[in-house]
């Protein structure tokens, strides 16, 4: 595989030396040769959260890795092809050895155990097995794509995104902030044309789903064996990180059985029609996913094929002040062994906003019933830190950082959110949004969306704040304090009691910018917290939050020092970071991060992954060429 | 670049030794298990934790009806999964090997039926062995865990402290609950779920069960 990497490589390179010297040759359009480094080299220290007996909490201290992703892109009239070229070397890493006898040594005195022997051989094996999936060296081809495009047509042939309607349907994308890159290897294609007064766009996708196969937070890696790739899965997979035998995770006879295989890629075949006239825009999309035997068993992973299709439309008025969509879905999850089969689930979305200035509205609501998200077939037991990774994003009509839709909230759903935005001044607008749902997916597993009382949560989200901008843009501060107040219709038992109350949360939000005069600017960020989850980890409500305070020097120079808190019971309670970021030219810059991070939950926009604690140094650098 | 780059290869390296960890000698000794908790005739592997391998006999603390029995240290007995080995199908079918921790919301929730479930399905050759692993702070549940959680939940099934988490050669902590489905009479993994997929876990359970009873 290496000297497959090192051939595409020495490609790209021949390609740029050839794009330098010769330009414009002939009359052919130039050719233009794009090279970004992305370079993240960190090491992880201690990050306090030891739990005995839980290995996990021993082997995420002390690893360091250089993460490297260079992208390259030469492109020529309308052809252009790309690469990443991901690689993962992890210069220090926890032994397992080790790591059982540091588990051995500071377990707890523990009545009718195991003895220490057995206790020893006992955390060796099972820290063995966890490291054979984490802190492995990879250099693998994590995006490719060669592609063609006019001014209405475009085909890619390779990686690409792809989303359509409003993510019901497909969502396969790129989350910078999660760093998650998800794309479909295969062929995309897309043409637009007129037909009397409407415009026509037609976009076909298929292909092999393609997740970054490396977790950065935590070194794990996504595998595959030849018992997952078959067919065109084999040239999808070319290259990509494969499953390893070790002597504490032998090669099982299928990928089911072989603790590092974790990822049986899905095939996705999707389409959509855009009818575009101006004022209204009408769409019809659909896709259909195809699976291999599930991982990890469980209703959305154990269907061999997913079907969701949906109509939408979009109108706007003339005067572009108010604007309206609609989007109505139906998914079908089909099983091959015929257990188990659910009725039609389906989605009804709908967001409408209007200017009527000093006044901005916006109403989006969703009803929601058995739609599932489409989690890609990963092995959860054996790549936790990917079991969030999924095809589509429906909208949540919730505030986008909302991380409190617990169980299966968004699979059973009534609700929505109003807003309002009121411009009590130039540059002062104050706001609020009320948002009410009917869950019935959070208290209970409750796959086939029954929606009586035993299952049913009502959840008020509430929130008000003021958004403030100087005349020239360069302070501007939005500060939002809400609560977020959820019961179940029926009592449920706790080692309190019964109760009703199932979450509560009050919260402030800030985010600030503030000229200091000459080069200088302060920035302020926060969110704090006051949470009651009653299932949850106490009894008691607990706070938690962050705050960090950055200083701008110029365009180049910024730097932050930040703190964070959570006094739920789980240590640590405390943690401190700074960081500073210089930006030699707008498209490079080199970061430095040291300190202590907390893991958490991380939602954009309804999409979440889990992001463990850190503690260390981080050094980031990215160039452009 | 191309100068920095081997600095900082030579760097990185440089800062790589020999990390052979030496381990205590008496870790070496040969492992005891605890008394009381050999299965003579418990199968043979290969043992794993994937389905179709047979599952390890992991031997615990607990109580075997807390329904039934005082909540206290003495009252504890040893509990192995050897106990609900039936190769000939007399008392047990299936058994459901589950985890649980005090901080795990899912836990709770699932355990808010899994009584239901039990009544139903125990008569039928179901057994149930719930293994609590942890308290609200993530360390090792003990004793007044137990307690606190048998009695919340009135749990009628065996109900375990699994201080040591032999069960992560199941899954991590944080992918609680597991639900192991081992079939009684080979004490062969049938299926593993993670997190509380209650339908899919019943489903199979209730037709496997069906499936017993028709062939009989």
């Amino acid at each position: 595989m290496q000297k497959v990497a090192g051939a595409l490589l020495a490609a790209l390179f021949t390609a740029s030396s050839a794009g330098a010297a010769e330009p414009d040759s002939g009359g052919a359009p130039p050719v233009q040769v794009e090279l970004t480094e992305d370079a993240t080299i960190s090491y992880a220290w201690n990050n306090r959260d030891f739990a005995p007996s839980d290995l996990a909490t021993v082997v995420n201290d002390d690893w360091g890795v250089w993460y490297n992703r260079l992208h390259g892109q030469v492109t020529s009239g309308g052809l252009r092809f790309g690469m990443r070229l991901d690689n993962a070397w992890y210069f220090t890493s926890p032994n397992a050895t080790e790591a059982a006898v540091t588990l051995t040594e500071r377990r707890p005195p523990t009545a009718g155990g195991l003895s220490d022997p057995a206790y020893f051989r006992l955390k060796l094996h099972q820290t063995g097995e966890e490291l054979s999936n984490r802190y492995i060296n990879w250099l693998y081809p994590a995006k490719i794509f060669v592609g063609y495009g006019t001014r209405d047509v475009e085909v890619t042939v390779g990686d690409d995104y792809a989303e359509f309607g409003h993510g019901i349907v497909l969502s396969v994308r790129k989350h910078d902030e999660l760093h998650a890159d998800d794309t479909i290897r295969g062929a995309h294609a897309s043409g637009r044309f007129k037909l009397g007064d409407a415009r026509i766009k037609l976009k076909a996708v298929g292909g092999s789903l393609n997740p970054l196969r490396i977790d950065e937070g935590s070194g794990r890696y996504l595998g595959v064996d030849s018992s997952v790739t078959p067919g065109f899965l084999a040239i999808t997979e070319a290259g990509m990180p494969r499953a390893i035998a070790t002597d504490f995770a032998p090669r099982g006879a299928s990928c089911a059985a072989t603790a590092t295989c974790t990822y049986a890629p899905d095939r996705v075949l999707a389409g959509q029609l855009l009818l575009d006239f101006g004022s209204v825009e009408l769409g019809t999309q659909g896709s259909v996913l195809f699976r291999q035997a599930p991982l990890s068993p469980d209703t959305v992973r154990s269907a061999n094929r997913i079907a969701t299709v949906s109509e939408s439309a979009t109108l706007s008025t003339s005067d572009g002040r108010g604007s309206l969509a609609l989007e109505g879905a139906g998914q079908q999850l089909s099983r091959d062994d015929g257990l188990n089969e659910l009725p039609l689930g389906y989605a009804l979305y709908a967001s409408g906003s209007y200017d009527l200035t000093p006044v901005v509205l916006l109403v989006e609501a969703r009803h929601y019933r058995r739609l599932f998200p489409l989690f890609a077939n990963v092995n959860v037991a054996n790549a936790r830190e990917f079991s969030q990774v999924a095809w589509n994003a429906p909208p949540t009509t919730e505030a986008p950082y909302v991380d409190t839709e617990f169980g299966s909230f968004a699979t059973c759903v009534t609700g929505g959110r109003g807003r309002a935005d009121y411009l009590l001044a130039r540059g002062v607008t104050a706001f609020a949004w009320l948002g009410y749902y009917q869950t019935f997916g959070e208290i209970q597993a409750n796959d086939r969306c029954d929606t009586g009382p035993s299952f049913r949560n009502d959840v008020y989200d509430l929130a008000s704040g003021f958004d403030l901008r100087s005349r020239d843009a360069h302070s501007r501060a939005t500060l939002t304090i809400g609560a977020r107040f959820d019961d179940t219709k029926e009592a449920f038992a706790t080692a309190a009691g019964t109760t009703r109350v199932y979450y509560r949360e009050i919260y402030a939000r800030y985010d600030a910018v503030q000229p200091l005069g000459g080069p200088f600017a302060l920035e302020l960020q926060g969110w704090h917290r006051r949470r009651h989850e009653t299932l949850g980890p106490q009894l008691t409500p607990w706070y938690e939050g962050e705050n960090t305070v950055g200083l701008d020097w110029g365009a180049a120079w910024a730097f932050a020092f930040g703190t964070e808190y959570n006094t739920d019971v789980k240590p640590p309670t405390t943690y401190l970071n700074g960081g500073a970021r210089y930006r030699p030219t707008p498209d490079s810059s080199i970061g430095l991060f040291v300190g202590q991070r907390r893991g958490a939950l991380r939602c954009v926009g309804g999409v979440c992954r889990v992001v463990p604690g850190f503690e260390g140094v981080r050094l980031d650098a990215s160039i452009r060429f | 670049m191309s100068h920095g780059a081997p600095a900082l290869l030579a760097l990185l390296l440089g800062a790589c030794g020999t990390n052979r960890p030496e381990i205590p000698p008496e870790l070496l000794k040969d492992p005891s298990a605890p008394t009381g908790c050999a299965t003579a005739d418990y199968p043979a592997g290969p043992y794993g934790d994937s389905a179709d391998t047979v599952a390890i006999d992991r031997c615990f603390q607990g109580w075997r009806a807390p329904g039934k029995t005082a909540h206290t240290a003495a009252a504890l007995q040893d509990i192995s999964l050897g106990n609900f080995y039936d190769p000939d199908g007399s008392h047990y079918e299936i058994l459901l090997l589950n985890t649980a921790a005090v901080w795990c919301a899912v836990c709770k929730t699932e355990h808010q039926t899994l009584p239901e479930h039990y009544a139903e399905y125990s008569p039928r050759g179901l057994a149930i062995v719930s293994a609590l692993f942890q308290n609200s702070a993530g360390k090792p549940a003990e004793l007044s865990d137990l307690k606190t959680w048998v009695e919340a939940y009135d749990v009628p099934f065996p109900m375990v402290l699994d201080p040591d988490y032999q069960l992560q050669d199941y899954a991590s902590a944080e992918t609680a609950p597991l639900n192991l489905v081992i079939d009684a009479r080979s004490m062969r993994i049938m299926a593993k779920f993670i997190g509380n997929q209650s339908r899919d876990l019943w489903q199979l359970i209730d037709d496997e069960l069906t499936r017993r009873e028709a062939s009989e």
